[in-house]
């Protein structure tokens, strides 16, 4: 799709204060900057080239050099600002520092003032997209883990695992930080599990960082163990819609009949599901297979007993 | 063809930014590069020119000429409202937001925020000279429905989509005046009127079944003054903060044992006192641990539990 005359002209209009203010840059890394084409920069520095105040003369036009591929700016005549921001630019940076003082409280009052400010330019009291803190779990060790994740090094974390409901010691080459569902990620190769795994911050208790050493810790997806996946037929009542929202990584298929749904999914650990049913009660019945359902059964039947014998 | 609107557009903009007095319709033929044709064709390129320039931010001033004349029309863009005016920023500011702008990895937000940066970086302020400390971190997406969702709130066009009922059975269409879109526990919800129950509701984003479709023109409705979808939600009751205690088995449930205090209760089990928000979700965060966790207060979460285990073993 050809781009329209309206984007150009935004574009071109913002090109020439960006170039005034940061001479010396290459069409390519323009291009990088305005997120399109080296052709099209050079399109774009060709019409403005020519373009200019009435009169059209030498003097009147917009100077600007680009032979050499690098890119500069003489005289910009009266395009020697940058236009305004619109709303959504602006709003956009506001939830941007919203994400960071979730993050980062050291910062907070800077990143407060700094909100403040664009907030009054914007002048709208409420805005129409707004976050909520992020998370205020798991957010100690963020600085640290992103230190590593620059520094190519290597975490070791003792981790409240999800299953095993004991702590494991790994060693993980992180990769990224992500939030999701208000929750602060850590996904990274797990020496440990032979694997990329992904660890909810909040349940990391102790960290630290270890230097990378090849020789002990070398990294091959080869070396990756196959995860033994067993497929589960499950019976899901309306009532248990989370189920659907939570898990839809795993789901395969789902019928419904009478409102009543049938899910067949892919279970890697037989632990968590058996936890996660226990949790959900008679909301979510396992139909498949027989030695699963009746595990359930019976670690219902203690948990239960619990209770009886107290009560008695 | 193109090419030749956006020389006159630009053509165009800088005549009416280096203006200090408004120019007449026909100051503008005669001298900006661009405009040819007969009057007619000319004033309707004109015309198509100030909206175009209007819907990318740039208002062009009409004014009265002469205070004799007052049908002589002239027009200019005033560079004090054209031009970026955020106060002084400093290099740390610079630096913060360059920060902000890469916190969404959702497409819509981090285009908007980075060409917002680019145009405080074309202000000419210094970088600074310490880095701040900060990694890259970033928040994973509002799904798909967010950017039309935005689009529909900034043009004030009506949205329709397919959400189901409280029950969760029936998936009904609904036709929502959309107010706000509000990351709230981690998920993402659509506060708006919802046109078939002439009532303000909120819409889990994740729920949303299919496509969610603009209908109608732009400007179909208001927002009403000061609406806060933080406050909205807010007002709606909330189950409030409770008690709970516990037994949990010695050296067992560490998820539940960092959330309270546990003290040693006999040989092998802990008491642990937490409080909870939510009765289902904390009868669900109990049963995780299976039997080594029993709830000894409140009395109605241990009704809540029994039935819920005796469901599961008849």
């Amino acid at each position: 799709m050809s781009e329209s005359a309206l984007d150009r002209t935004a574009r071109a209009l913002d090109l020439i204060p960006f170039i005034s203010e940061n001479p010396g840059l290459s069409i390519e890394e323009l291009a990088a900057e305005f997120h399109t084409t080296p052709k099209a920069i050079t399109k774009d520095l060709e019409l403005l080239f020519v373009c200019g105040l009435p009169g059209y003369s030498p003097l009147e036009l917009i100077d600007l050099a680009f032979d050499s591929g690098y890119v500069s700016v003489t005289d910009p005549q009266s395009l020697d600002r940058p236009r305004k921001m619109s709303h959504r630019e602006l709003l956009a940076l506001i939830l941007g520092l919203d994400v960071l003082l979730g993050l980062h409280v050291e910062f907070a009052p800077e990143i407060t003032r700094l909100r403040e400010k664009l907030v009054s330019v914007l002048k709208q009291a409420e805005l129409p997209i707004q976050i909520e803190q992020i998370s205020d779990s798991g957010v100690a060790f963020i600085d640290q883990i992103e230190e590593v994740i620059a520094s190519r090094k290597l975490l070791q974390l003792d981790y409240q695992g999800g299953t095993k409901d004991q702590l494991t010691r790994r060693v993980i080459r992180p990769d990224q930080l992500s939030h999701l569902n208000g929750l602060v990620y850590l996904s990274g190769w797990c020496f440990l599990s032979r694997g990329y795994r992904t660890f909810r911050t909040d349940r990391i208790v102790i960290l630290s960082v270890i230097e990378p050493d090849e020789t002990k810790y070398h990294a091959d997806d080869t070396s990756q163990q196959p995860d033994l996946i067993s497929e589960v037929t499950l019976e899901v009542t309306p009532s248990a819609k989370s189920f659907f929202e939570e898990n839809s990584g795993i789901i395969d298929s789902v019928e419904v009949t009478d409102c009543v749904a049938r899910v067949r999914i892919q279970v890697n650990d037989p632990e968590w599901l058996l936890r996660t049913c226990l949790g959900l009660g008679a909301k979510v019945r396992i139909l498949a297979p027989e030695s699963l359902k009746s595990a359930l059964r019976e670690r219902a039947q203690s948990t239960l007993d619990l209770y009886r014998s107290t009560n008695s | 063809m193109a090419v030749g609107k956006t020389e006159r557009l630009l053509n165009l903009t800088m005549a009416l930014l280096a203006t200090r007095k408004y120019l007449t319709k026909s100051e503008i033929f005669a001298t900006v590069s661009g405009y040819e044709g007969g009057l007619e064709s000319m004033e309707r390129m004109f015309e198509r020119d100030k909206d175009d320039l209007r819907s990318i931010g740039i208002e062009i001033e009409v004014g009265s000429l002469s205070a004799y004349f007052e049908d002589e029309q002239g027009y200019r863009i005033r560079p004090d409202i054209y031009g970026l005016d955020v106060g002084p920023i400093t290099p740390r500011e610079l630096a913060l937001l360059s920060l902000a702008a890469t916190s969404w990895r959702t497409a819509s937000l981090s285009e908007s925020a980075a060409s917002g940066l680019r145009k405080l970086r074309s202000l000419g302020i210094p970088l600074a000279d310490e880095e701040i400390a900060i990694g890259l971190t970033s928040v994973d997406s509002p799904q798909q429905y967010f950017d039309v969702i935005w689009d529909a709130i900034d043009t004030r066009r009506l949205i329709e989509f397919s959400y189901p009922d409280s029950q969760g059975l029936l998936v009904h269409r609904r036709r929502v005046q959309a107010y706000s879109l509000l990351l709230w526990r981690g998920s993402w919800y659509l506060i708006g009127l919802d046109l078939n129950r002439a009532a303000i509701r909120t819409f889990k984003l994740i729920r949303i079944v299919g496509e969610v479709d603009l209908s109608g023109p732009v400007g179909a409705y208001e927002i009403p003054e000061g609406f806060s979808a933080h406050d909205y939600l807010r007002s709606i009751p909330n189950e409030q903060l409770r008690e709970a205690r516990i037994l949990i088995r010695k050296e067992r449930c560490l998820g539940l044992r960092s959330r309270g205090i546990a003290v040693s209760h006999d040989e092998d089990w802990d008491l642990l006192t937490l409080s909870f928000h939510h009765n289902a979700q904390f009868v669900k965060e109990v049963l995780w641990y299976g039997s080594d966790a029993q709830i000894i207060e409140p009395a109605d979460l241990i009704q809540l539990i029994s039935e819920q285990l005796q469901g599961l073993v008849t």
